[in-house]
């Protein structure tokens, strides 16, 4: 079956969660005997204001097409976006894909031009407008995410979360929308196994994740406060940036928690692990978070785990802590506790490397491939 | 002869924990969550205890009904506290002479895993609440959750007990049937072994549409106790079967309404059945209990968490009596009911069903229950030091 998938991101060239799982999704198609091919942008490129697009083979499976487009592509401006979404129609229609998967709202209107064409589309929702911003959607986003919802024959949530988001504030039929989670590579994550290294006596906290309010790392620093308070040997670390660092390093600052909590920036692949690796436990304490893969990740690594009761990731983890992000208190409860008893460290971990297990990549990719069938008819 | 049927069932409530947390440590004693347990209390007795009491009075005084029951200290505290028209309702039946008390550890406790002290002294407690509440005194024991081996019967024999009810599983009878009397090896003591099989179709499958034998009716089941070869058969179930499991709609009360009648089977009060002729002899070394598939003891000591927990909890036990304060060991008694345990177990598969369901609405989590648990025995630990 010849599927064509549309995404803003794709691993290792931008990679948040979306491009990993895109990545991860085309990756295992491939395997599977799937003819998969991504559309995506390449950012940054100096061109034409005409839209280009070239093609280059990423693995042996499956080719990507990149965008060359505006000096930059802007995700602020529309005019920008369709200029992309016209480019990668004019471009991939020429493929005849028996399947369009296109990736949250960045791709919708080229989704709904091969809609338009014959061609059954997929429109698989990663996060939703109203978690990207806290809450203070831009109207038009709405609109292209209401559009592409409506439009396709398919709708995936990658939570029973998103997918309620979906039914309730875009008013999608429920029938609609299906729910397929992400999955994790575990053998990737096996090298952060094992007992941390580093002096003894210290205890390390970790957080990884965009710096930006939804991620909820201002809570997490004043529940750091009342750890130190009881503890001063725990340090914090936070791996990642984003637009709230300074914000967030000033917090810590005025907590007084300069000499507990580094901020590492971002980490390559190597680091990440060291950092899991270094760890005792991960705290997730998001505002919103629509699933959430570092929480699987930091599972799979070896390290038990904290998160919010917001995020989605929780439908499929039982053997963590869940909590409120605003209840710092009992947050901090749980950090000191997964420290200082280790036969609940011992516990959690033993039943989330079983519970982790079933959440694989190849098994995200069954059930596309499933849902391709579907509605290709 | 008509076939014997000895209907027993247990009265349980433990106190449960309040959320406690880390910083809670050192600060305060407010342990138990009064609220939650009020509102179970009331809510069980209303949908149970209430009804099922007065109908077994009911059946006991004119269907010749006969009943045995197994309540907890910490059970009667409760209804003491929160429903004492649970008690009148006890009394009512114990007045129709229908009922016979089984003896066990007042706090519903692995006493006997702690030590021998510490299980005499539990069930000597018991039996005072016996005899003060009802001027009665057991003959027959059933340990915590069945917990059963040969040192259990050992040390029921020196407290003076006849014979000991426990889990008729195959792990301990072989080939043989449950329903006959048996001898615990290198002692006096008389097996009682529960017929799971007959018991879990009322306690479990009853309400269960999937089950062949749905809808189960008095008729039907009273065919099959008068069916049984053996020459008793002891049906030994929870209480809260009748009201709360099963719901009153399921028809579980008009259930038992008929079932004394519709079996033609003589319903007898368990010491009836204690003899010295015993059809054979008993022995193991490993214990069961009556629950989950396994039967075993790994619903309460099965993880990392249980286990951990447990032992400081046994840890504690000489300091608390050492220290001498009533309210201290009483406190520290509380604490050892067996429910605390069985919250914190993270067993998967059929069972994790039934546990969630008895976690249910006091902790949302294994884990959670477990920190609340260690963090209040550290707080206990450091009011000793």
């Amino acid at each position: 079956m010849k599927v064509l998938i549309l995404s803003s991101e794709l691993w290792p060239v931008f990679s948040g969660g979306l491009g990993v799982a895109v990545y991860e999704l085309a990756r295992n198609l491939s395997k599977m005997g799937e003819s998969v091919t991504v559309a995506i942008p390449k950012l940054g490129w100096k061109g034409k204001l005409d839209a280009e697009v070239v093609e280059a083979p990423l693995s042996a499976g499956y080719s990507v097409y990149f965008y060359k487009g505006e000096p930059v592509l802007d995700w602020e401006s529309m005019k920008s976006i369709y200029a992309f979404n016209f480019a990668l129609f004019r471009s991939c229609s020429g493929k005849r894909p028996d399947v369009v998967h296109a990736n949250d709202w960045m791709t919708v209107p080229a989704a709904v031009m091969f809609r338009e064409a014959g061609i059954p589309v997929i429109f698989h929702v990663h996060s939703t407008e109203y978690d990207r911003t806290n809450n203070n959607p831009r109207e038009w986003v709405l609109e292209l995410e209401k559009l592409g919802a409506e439009r396709a024959d398919l709708v995936v949530a990658n939570s029973h979360r998103t997918r309620e988001q979906l039914v309730s504030l875009y008013g999608i039929p429920p029938e609609k929308v299906t729910v397929i989670y992400n999955g994790i590579d575990l053998r990737k994550f096996r090298k952060a196994l094992g007992r941390p290294v580093r002096k003894p006596g210290d205890r390390v906290v970790l957080f990884v994740g965009r710096l930006t309010i939804q991620k909820g790392v201002w809570h997490l620093l004043h529940a750091a406060r009342m750890v130190v308070n009881k503890d001063p040997r725990v340090k914090f670390i936070i791996v990642g940036e984003g637009p709230d660092m300074p914000f967030l390093i000033k917090t810590a600052i005025e907590l007084g928690l300069e000499r507990n909590v580094v901020f590492t920036g971002r980490l390559d692949d190597d680091g990440l692990m060291a950092a899991y690796r270094f760890s005792d436990i991960f705290v997730m304490p998001s505002v919103s978070e629509p699933f959430g893969i570092v929480a699987l990740e930091a599972m799979a690594s070896g390290t038990p785990l904290i998160i919010s009761k917001t995020a989605g990731v929780g439908e499929v983890l039982e053997h963590c802590f869940k909590v409120d992000y605003w209840d710092t208190q009992l947050m901090a409860s749980r950090i000191l506790e997964v420290l200082n008893y280790g036969s609940l460290r011992r516990t959690m971990l033993g039943n989330g490397a079983r519970e982790v297990r079933q959440l694989s990549w190849e098994n995200m990719a069954r059930q596309f491939a499933k849902a391709y069938r579907r509605v290709a008819r | 002869m008509s076939r014997q049927v000895a209907f027993c069932a247990v009265l349980h409530q433990p106190w449960r924990i309040a959320r406690y947390t880390f910083f809670d440590i050192g600060h305060h004693r407010n342990y138990f969550d009064d609220a939650l347990n009020r509102r179970l209390f009331e809510r069980i007795a209303r949908k149970s205890y209430l009804p099922a009491l007065k109908l077994m009075k009911e059946l006991c005084e004119d269907a010749g009904f006969r009943v045995n029951l197994s309540i907890t200290g910490t059970f009667f505290e409760q209804a003491k506290r929160y429903r004492p028209a649970v008690i009148r309702a006890l009394r009512e039946l114990h007045g129709t002479g229908g009922l016979e008390f089984i003896g066990e550890t007042y706090y519903h406790s692995l006493a006997f895993l702690l030590s021998e002290d510490e299980f005499r002294e539990q069930v000597d407690l018991h039996r005072k609440l016996l005899k003060d509440e009802f001027g009665e005194q057991a003959g027959v024991f059933r340990n915590t959750e069945s917990f059963y081996n040969d040192d259990v019967a050992a040390a029921v024999e020196r407290l003076g007990f006849r014979g000991v009810i426990t889990e008729g599983s195959e792990k301990l009878l072989g080939w043989r049937s449950p329903g006959y009397p048996y001898q615990a090896d290198g002692t006096g003591i008389q097996l009682f072994m529960r017929n799971y099989k007959l018991s879990d179709d009322i306690a479990f499958r009853f309400s269960a549409r999937g089950w062949e034998e749905w809808p189960l009716t008095a008729d039907k089941y009273g065919a099959w106790l008068e069916a049984m070869p053996d020459p008793f058969t002891l049906i030994f179930i929870d209480f809260e079967t009748f009201g709360e499991h099963h719901w009153e709609e399921t028809g579980i009360f008009e259930f038992l309404r008929h079932l004394p009648r519709k079996a033609r089977v003589e319903w007898v009060n368990i010491s009836k059945l204690l003899t010295r002729k015993f059809a054979d002899r008993l022995s193991t070394k490993d214990f069961l209990s009556w629950a989950d598939m396994d039967r075993d003891l790994s619903a309460w000591l099965g993880n990392d968490m249980q286990r951990s927990a447990f032992h400081f909890l046994r840890d504690l036990e000489g300091p608390v009596k050492a220290k001498g304060d009533p309210e201290l060991l009483e406190t520290w008694r509380k604490l050892t009911t067996s429910d605390h345990l069985y919250y914190l177990s993270t067993k998967l598969a059929g069972d994790e069903e039934v546990h969630s369901y008895f976690r249910g609405e006091a902790y949302s989590s294994p884990y959670e229950a477990f920190t609340n648990f260690m963090n209040i025995l550290q707080d206990l630990r450091s009011l000793i030091q």
